[in-house]
């Protein structure tokens, strides 16, 4: 297997972590939406 | 968020945002102008990042161990027209002599608790010695604004703006300056949103800590303390 190959065959995935998707779902927003949204979801709670 | 013992709730620091986020568009900061923040570790960077992010605007965060020459080179490279600053680190800003649209000052201890806002002067009296902190002579005279002003006198109601994650820039972050000047790492939302993405991906646990909010804050100068 030349280098190229190595690379394409993602060697990297078999060190990953049980449940770690290879690509995560990356959401359609833009960084402030995201934020308001998680502040409201967590907006009063405390450790 | 945690500070020193003060702890906003995210209702409370969204409102905040919100807030700074107001005044700083009635100051004139709109989509696409760079906001500069240089500061320490405290609520005030969480607060203007989020804020200038919630107007369409870039963030460039600079090291506060940066000297004036290397300040001057991130604020010129970066086309910042707006800084935030922390007011012992503000003597930097001025030595570079740049005509800034807007600077706006905060101190460490406005987010501590009472008493350890009082402990606080004088173990920042002590670290800063050297610093000079400008006088409320100095700050009139050069229109300096203040942080806590801005979040005091505007309501939590910023202009809506639309982003565009895929294209607009959120963040500005300097690196590489061992084989010449930092350059800029140009960051769109979407990269802000997949950095989160994947480290939520790796850390699961994470999820369960709400603290998973905020490993926004990626810059070179401020990867440690939030990721």
């Amino acid at each position: 297997m030349d280098t190229k190959q190595a690379y394409l065959s993602k060697p990297w995935l078999k060190y990953y972590p049980e449940g770690v998707p290879e690509a995560p779902q990356i959401p359609d927003l833009s960084v402030p939406e995201l934020i308001d949204r998680l502040a409201d979801k967590y907006a009063v709670r405390r450790r | 968020m945690i500070f020193y013992g003060k702890k906003i709730t995210y209702g409370r620091l969204k409102e905040l945002i919100h807030r700074f986020a107001t005044g700083l568009a009635d100051q004139g900061v709109e989509k696409g102008d760079t906001v500069a923040l240089y500061l320490l570790n405290c609520p005030q960077y969480v607060i203007a990042y989020f804020a200038a992010l919630k107007l369409g605007a870039k963030v460039t965060p600079i090291s506060p161990v940066y000297t004036s020459k290397e300040v001057k080179h991130q604020l010129e490279d970066s086309e910042a027209e707006t800084v935030i600053c922390q007011d012992i680190l503000y003597d930097n800003v001025k030595k570079t002599g740049l005509d800034l649209d807007r600077v706006i000052l905060t101190s460490i201890s406005e987010y501590l608790p009472a008493l350890k806002k009082w402990f606080g002067k004088s173990t920042m009296a002590k670290a800063y010695g050297g610093m000079h902190l400008p006088s409320p002579e100095e700050i009139k005279e050069a229109g300096l604004l203040s942080f806590q002003d801005l979040i005091q006198k505007y309501p939590p109601k910023p202009p809506q703006v639309a982003i565009d994650p895929a294209k607009d820039i959120a963040v500005l972050p300097y690196t590489g300056g061992t084989t010449g000047l930092p350059k800029a790492a140009v960051l769109t939302h979407r990269n802000m949103i997949a950095l989160q993405a994947q480290v939520l991906s790796f850390w699961p646990l994470m999820k369960k800590a709400r603290k998973w909010a905020w490993p926004f804050c990626l810059s070179s100068t401020s990867m440690d303390r939030w990721s």
